[in-house]
Order: structure tokens, then sequence, then C-alpha cells
């Protein structure tokens, strides 16, 4: 997800920043971390990580270390994943469904990594328009148009009706 | 596989399924009770209602076409027939 889609503004450095702790959601890091992992000095990023806290996009936690928290919660993400896998096994089969979904996917305590890392694994094998359909008829299948779209945003998968 | 069930095979191919869609149409075929190796005209109604179901799920909305493409196949066999 890009930030200008998250803040409704462009910033470079700021996008930099919110597209790096969109991509670790819900882990927390300190305007130091940031500005090493990005190689941005550390009073912009300060002041960058100041200013989206400020603004409602992330959280500042204690002693000044901030985070994004996802708007996928574990119990979604886990439900996503399991209405995936359970249709893949009733159109290809258990048998091929267990050679593309490895059964670490089902087990981790990290859904949201999992459903993450289920999205990659349907794009590698069916390609990223199919793997994109899949997730969003499964999400649109299971939750109400707001946090569909929310869910749909956060997974990087265009939204019928934005796609250009 | 026989013939017509390779010509509904390319058909799911070429929806973006590629690999998979072997895989698809067999376990389609296996769960209608049809046998891939010898697959007629005859089944192609209770295999499309099948995949009428699963294919949107792949595929959203070219889903109609494709299935439109596996019952034209009926037209076009029974042209050759004659």
């Amino acid at each position: 997800m890009k930030s200008d889609e998250i803040r409704g503004k462009e910033t470079t450095k700021t996008d930099k920043v919110l597209e790096f702790l969109v991509a670790n959601p819900n882990k927390v890091f300190s305007p130091s971390e940031i500005g090493e992992v990005l190689d941005i000095d550390v009073s912009i990023a300060t002041t960058v990580l100041s200013r989206l806290a400020s603004e409602g996009v992330i959280l500042k936690e204690e002693r000044g270390q901030y985070m994004y928290e996802s708007k996928i919660k574990p119990d979604v993400a886990e439900k996503i994943v399991k209405r995936v896998y359970n249709t893949l096994v009733q159109s290809i089969g258990q048998k091929v469904t267990d050679t593309i979904i490895n059964t670490d996917f089902m087990n981790t305590e990290d859904h949201l990594k999992a459903l993450k890392d289920l999205r990659d694994v349907l794009e590698k094998t069916f390609g990223k328009m199919t793997a994109q359909n899949m997730i969003m008829v499964t999400v649109r299948t299971e939750f109400d148009p707001e946090p569909c779209e929310m869910i749909l945003r956060e997974l990087d998968i265009p939204i019928p009706g934005e796609m250009s | 596989m026989n013939a017509l069930a390779r010509k509904i095979g390319k058909i799911l191919e070429e929806t973006g399924l590629k690999q998979m869609s072997v895989h698809l149409l067999a376990k389609q075929c296996d769960e209608a009770g049809l046998n891939s190796d010898a697959l007629t005209l005859n089944d192609l109604d209770l295999l499309v209602d099948r995949l009428e179901d699963i294919l949107p799920f792949f595929i959203g909305q070219n889903a109609e076409i494709a299935v439109q493409r596996i019952m034209d196949l009926k037209l076009e066999e029974r042209k050759e027939e004659f």
C-alpha cells in the first residue's frame, strides 16, 4: 500500500518511512532504527514519525517508539487464510493444494504474516491477477464492504472501480 | 484425458489458471462422478454446473466467458459430427 493512499499526501521521506512501517506492521521502531534502516537523518526520522503520529496514521508507543497498527486483526487474517486454503482444496484437491501451500501457513501464530506469505505464494503459482482475485473474492465473501476495502488496501490488492 | 477434456483444459488454461487447469478439471470431474478419460458432450452440463461455482474464485467475471466457451464446445462438436 502506498503511503499517499493512507495519508492522501505525497512526501518522499514520509513515504519511505510509512511504507517501511506498513510493511512491518505491529512492530515498534525508534527514530534511530528507522534512520539507520532507511538511511535518513535521525532528526528527520523523528520529525516524520512525530507528524505521522499526530495525524493518527501511526501510533506512538512508550519511550519514543512508533508503530503502524495493522488494520487486519489476527483472527481476520486467520479466517482469510483458512478460507482460501479450503476453497483451493475444493477446487484442485488436497494433494495439489498442499504442494502449493505449506501447512505451516495454517499453524503459525503470526496470521498476518501468513496471509501476506499466502498472497505471495499464490502470485507465484497463479500469477498476480488470479492471486489477487482469489483473495479479493474470499475477503468479499467474508466481510462487509468497509472492512473489506481496508483489508484489500493493506494487502496491496486493487479495489474494483479504483483500478486504473 | 480424452480429446474433449483436453479442449476444456485448454480453455481453463487460457483463463490464467495455467498449469493448475489440469488439476482443477481432474478434481471437478472427480467430484461430479465423471471420467475425464471418457468425457462426453452429455457430461458438460454437470461439469459446467461445478465450474460456474468454482471459477469465479480464480478469475472473477471472466468465469462467465470461460463457461460459455466450454458450452460452445457442444455446438462445435455436434457440427463436426454432421
